[in-house]
């Protein structure tokens, strides 16, 4: 055997098998780390985007993922520190994706908002006890999204966005309380819905009224036809205004997050009115159901339809009070529609994007003779406004009503969990009764 | 037998090197190699998405649940990828779209220019002031001089407008003609029409400041051809035998550590620049100055810093002073005390990461800390001679008369020096 010579090919297809072993091992590596391809949407969704779904899965030619793998191998490879938590900076590309989408219905929120939200959405409140949602004003928006509109397709074609698309990007909301929890420390220092949130710990909540006066400040300060007292003191205001100020996203948190310390808050009445008060956070619990005289004041909140199907269990008219009415949470929404409205469809669920729709059908087992009236407030919550049209959609379609009302399509908003417990929500549809038939 | 043998040894082999080529990333990022995946069954690691398929499924759910109309394939990835180098929370480590990728790109080689005269103006109660005129510029050929006001564009008296819409009305398309009426020693009125030009201002010029003969350096930036016009400027300063130096970094944001080392390298002699820090401090670099590049200057010299000045300003600034080569004086600058990288993508976006942290020869720390609102807290070099700016209508920086910061940095010189002097 020795004394043989050995075939110069078996060795080089050994070296070979080695150098593939080794490939292999690299490529087992960032399979692994990549991932399996998830299955895709298509297979999980609910019937009503499907098909539009699997054509635009085709449709992707590059794949973002090797992209995003590819830039955290790079971030491992060259950042300078060692990044020890990969898992955050994926979590980080989600709430990038999300608050590009520039919708106010689409809203990211960290661990400890996400905790505080489960906790309301199970009946209980942090913080003031409130729920606080941003509001922004209809003009500016508009214009804003003409802004935004304008900027993209420049930036589609691979210009710069000019500094005025860029001014109007900077669009400020107000801080709307959107609900006041019954037996909150807010609701008992006369906190209303409607309120708008004005200052936190004496710092100025950034607002739209609040950009535009330091942005008249500015032009006084770089203005050559003032005199230069005027100048140092519009300076000084300017200082003094923006070192003293907070960014509504953190205002929201002071409020909302946390069950000890005291808030000194500032706030305005829906009637213009100032007022002020020391507020001490608490845990405030709160029930899904309330009866107030004949009147059932509902929070889509856990255990929200049972609760409901005991307090209207025998009537033959109900009234359900929603001036107050938080979000909640769509599937709880959905759930009370049913204990309260018979099987059947009550328009649809349309994706002006994917140019889907279906038809939004519930499934419960509510009398079809029961009257049902609802009291709603001004600042009603997206799920709310969903019932409320809904109900009005079966009274049309029982004859009890002759006409619904004109109101524009309501989102549906789905909230989605991930696997570090951040979490975020968006329109995933939106609701339109229109096409009710009595 | 003996060939199962070497079948086997062969099989151990081709295992132990898949193994190595398994951990080969470990080795390359120097780290203990983690071998816990070729263990774990894949059906385990299903219970928790990796990175990747985090990033993936939320991406493919937005695309295929959202029902807002203004979304895009593209922009969505992109702002993907922008948020997760954000959650590292370094406010220098950025994702940047093609669109800003590219503008980034002409910033640091000082490609970016547009179509004007060629000169540098300021705000005055009649117009603009020339305060500067660029070599080789339609300004310079058509015989504009420094001190020249304009006071009519286009056959338009400017009286009355802001100086950026004078600067506005100056600045147009690249060989488009532009008339212009400037008012010379307060009292000649001279008609001129040049052809706008390509203008690219230059990152470095000098001038000796009026009524003094103190010479005075403004660097905007950091950029690739900054070092060459910075030494040219120094050296016809030195011709005209100045007494003192200001160099103005005010508003310079940076740029390139290697300009800033070569620059520097005019005052410094072979010593150590920065030390750069990398790797979670596991590696360091010491940056040298050139060697043999010293240009003579026998007189005081001077640094204007504000909170403007960051990144390479700040290394320059912080270096000269701690070889007590300059006094600085102004405000408290940025504290920006990285360095990054920047590496292009196929499709023309990049990724800005900081590579290393790095620290001035004395040792010290710049860098800024903010509170939670982004409010400046500490870090950046303290000036030797703190003096804010007094912002007053028809202050122009770098004007000797108006601007009390520019004024400061000329007494230091006067004191230090008794042949400097100044009105």
């Amino acid at each position: 055997m020795s004394d043989k010579k050995a075939n110069p090919w078996v060795s080089v297809v050994a070296v070979l098998g080695l150098i593939g072993a080794a490939g292999a091992g690299a490529a087992y590596r960032q399979r692994l780390e990549m991932g399996a391809p998830l299955p895709s949407e298509a297979e999980t969704l609910s019937l009503d985007e499907g098909t539009v779904v699997a054509q635009l899965n085709q449709a992707r030619t590059t794949s973002p993922n090797q992209t995003f793998y590819q830039i955290t191998e790079l971030i491992d490879r060259h950042y300078v520190e060692e990044v020890k938590d990969l898992e955050k900076l994926a979590v980080g590309s989600v709430k990038g994706m999300i608050n590009s989408l520039a919708d106010s219905n689409a809203i990211y929120y960290d661990k400890e908002q996400f905790a505080a939200k489960s906790r309301f959405l199970d009946g209980e409140a942090l913080g003031i006890g409130v729920e606080l949602r941003y509001r922004f004003d209809e003009a500016e928006l508009t214009k804003y999204r003409a802004a935004r509109k304008k900027a993209l397709a420049s930036r589609d074609k691979g210009e710069k966005p000019s500094e005025a698309e860029f001014d109007a990007n900077l669009l400020v909301p107000d801080l709307l309380v959107s609900a006041v929890m019954p037996g909150s420390p807010a609701e008992k220092a006369g906190m209303r819905p409607g309120d708008v949130l004005l200052a936190v710990d004496a710092k100025e909540v950034i607002s739209s009224q609040f950009r535009k006066e330091l942005d008249a400040l500015i032009d006084r300060i770089q203005s050559q036809t003032v005199s230069a007292e005027e100048i140092t003191k519009a300076r000084e205001t300017y200082k003094k205004r923006a070192e003293n100020s907070i960014p509504p996203a953190r205002a929201m948190d002071k409020v909302l997050l946390g069950d000890s310390g005291q808030l000194a808050l500032r706030w305005k009445t829906a009637s213009g009115e100032k007022k002020e008060a020391k507020i001490a956070k608490s845990l405030s619990k709160f029930a899904p159901v309330a009866d107030a005289s004949g009147t059932i004041q509902l929070q889509f909140t856990a255990g929200a339809a049972d609760a409901l199907r005991q307090a209207v269990k025998g009537k033959s008219k109900v009234m359900i009070d929603l001036s107050n009415a938080a979000n909640g949470s769509y599937e709880e929404m959905v759930k009370c529609l049913e204990v309260l409205l018979p099987a059947g469809d009550y328009g649809s669920i349309s994706n002006p994007r994917l140019g889907t729709s279906a038809p939004f059908t519930l499934k419960g087992n509510g009398s079809a003779s029961t009257q049902i009236g609802v009291n709603l407030g001004q600042n009603i919550n997206a799920n709310p406004r969903m019932f409320v049209a809904v109900v009005q959609a079966s009274e049309f379609k029982q004859g009890r009503i002759q006409q619904m009302g004109t109101a524009p399509p309501i989102p549906r908003i789905e909230l989605f969990e991930l696997q570090d417990h951040s979490a975020y929500e968006m329109p995933t549809g939106l609701y339109n009764q229109a096409d009710v038939k009595p | 037998m003996k060939k199962g043998l070497k079948a086997l040894a062969y099989l151990t082999a081709c295992t132990i090197v898949f193994t190595a080529g398994f951990a080969s990333k470990d080795f390359r990022t120097g780290r203990s190699p983690d071998l816990s995946g070729l263990t774990k069954s894949p059906t385990a690691k299903a219970e928790t998405l990796t990175p990747t398929q985090i990033f993936a499924r939320e991406y493919d759910r937005i695309l295929s649940r959202y029902s807002g109309t203004d979304v895009d394939e593209t922009r969505l990835s992109y702002a993907g990828y922008a948020g997760m180098v954000n959650a590292l929370g370094d406010p220098h480590t950025i994702f940047m779209e093609p669109v800003l990728a590219q503008d980034f790109a002409d910033s640091t080689q000082g490609l970016k220019g547009f179509g004007g005269i060629g000169a540098r103006l300021a705000p005055d109660f009649l117009g603009v002031k020339v305060v500067q005129v660029f070599k080789q510029s339609p300004a310079s050929s058509a015989g504009i001089k420094s001190g020249d006001l304009i006071i009519a564009v286009g056959g338009q008296v400017v009286k009355g407008l802001e100086s950026d819409q004078i600067v506005e009305k100056i600045k147009g398309e690249i060989g488009t003609p532009v008339s212009i009426t400037v008012l010379r020693d307060g009292e000649k009125r001279i008609d001129l029409t040049m052809k706008r030009a390509q203008i690219v201002p230059p990152s470095a010029d000098g001038l000796v400041l009026a009524g003094s003969n103190i010479g005075y350096l403004l660097v905007t930036a950091f950029e690739e051809p900054t070092p060459r016009q910075f030494v040219e400027a120094l050296r016809e300063l030195n011709e005209k035998n100045i007494q003192g130096l200001v160099i103005d970094l005010r508003g310079n944001p940076g740029g390139l550590l290697s300009s800033a080392q070569r620059m520097l390298s005019n005052f410094v002699d072979y010593k150590p620049v920065v030390t750069v820090v990398s790797a979670g401090g596991k590696k360091k670099d010491v940056v040298y100055s050139q060697g043999g590049a010293l240009v003579k200057t026998g007189y005081p010299i001077t640094v204007l810093i504000n909170e403007a000045s960051a990144s390479a300003a700040e290394i320059f600034s912080g270096v000269m002073r701690d070889y007590s080569l300059a006094t600085l004086v102004g405000e408290h600058s940025y504290g920006k005390a990285s360095v990054q990288n920047v590496i292009p993508f196929e499709d023309g976006s990049s990724l800005k990461i900081t590579i290393a942290h790095y620290k001035l020869p004395n040792g010290s720390d710049i860098a800024r800390k903010e509170d939670p609102d982004g409010m400046y807290l500490s870090g950046g070099i303290k000036p030797d001679v703190a003096v804010e700016l007094k912002l007053q209508p028809n202050v122009s920086l770098g004007d000797p008369v108006t601007d009390n910061q520019l004024r400061t940095a000329m007494g230091v010189i006067t004191k230090k020096n008794p042949k400097a002097r100044m009105n």
